[in-house]
């Protein structure tokens, strides 16, 4: 098996399995140069992983599952992303949501609008921008004290 | 740019693979059909726009291991309530 040497954003440099790139053929909006990514692993028990690009430091993003933002989170994935990620089961199928941290921490957000979607069978994936279902792209990533008892009132 | 003036039912043809059809006028809104190959993304431009915004904010964030440690925390704990 081949190893690749690259350098992270967040943990220096670290040797990944060439079988654990993942393909982004369009690279992302705003990034549309980065087409090969790693996803690493935040820590145990964290909700958290990162999606690093092997070809450029800097470029890593934070990804937290939306079910665990918002647990009735409900996406379709259409004909053609199906198509062109070559997904055949559900079983197959990843969806998380890019994180933008800010500070103070309850500034930080989620873009729910624009899941990445990854085929974990062939390490492909896309961001993809749901035209149905209102979802934001600044969705609070945590609900302070305050706001949450009011959303249990609800 | 290119610029064509369109009657409603009228069609303006991209390649050989993508039409536009001006579908009706009203006032100060034009509704526009698009026939194009499914693996043209079609998307409205500001949401577009903002989705490259988001990414962008999301690599320039300089928060660090830090801050992601104290979230994941605080996001147990909620759930944790939860149960």
């Amino acid at each position: 098996m081949s190893y690749l040497r690259i350098t992270t954003k967040f943990f220096g440099e670290i040797d990944i399995s060439e079988k654990c790139l993942i393909h982004f053929d369009k690279g992302l909006p705003g990034f549309p140069e980065e087409k090969q990514f790693v996803l690493l692993s935040h820590g145990e028990g964290s909700p958290f992983v990162i999606l690093q690009s092997t070809g450029n430091l800097e470029v890593a993003f934070i990804l937290i599952s939306p079910f665990t933002v918002m647990p009735h989170y409900e996406i379709q994935i259409t004909d053609s992303v199906k198509q062109e990620l070559k997904i055949q089961e559900t079983e197959d199928v990843q969806v998380w949501s890019i994180v933008v941290l800010r500070e103070p921490i309850s500034e930080s957000t989620v873009n729910l609008k624009a899941p990445v979607i990854l085929n974990t069978k062939m390490n492909k994936a896309q961001q993809v921008i749901l035209e149905k279902g209102d979802y934001s792209t600044r969705h609070p990533l945590v609900i302070l004290q305050s706001n949450a008892e009011q959303g249990a009132g609800e | 740019m290119l610029v064509f003036t369109r009657k409603p039912n009228e069609s303006v043809i991209i390649g050989d693979e993508i039409e536009v059809t001006i579908l009706g006028v009203n006032k100060d809104q034009v509704r526009i059909g698009i026939n194009a190959p499914k693996h043209v993304q079609i998307h409205r431009k500001e949401i577009f726009l903002a989705i490259q915004q988001e990414n962008q904010e999301a690599v320039q964030s300089q928060a660090g291991l830090d801050l992601l440690e104290g979230l994941s925390q605080i996001l147990l704990q909620t759930k944790n309530n939860e149960k």
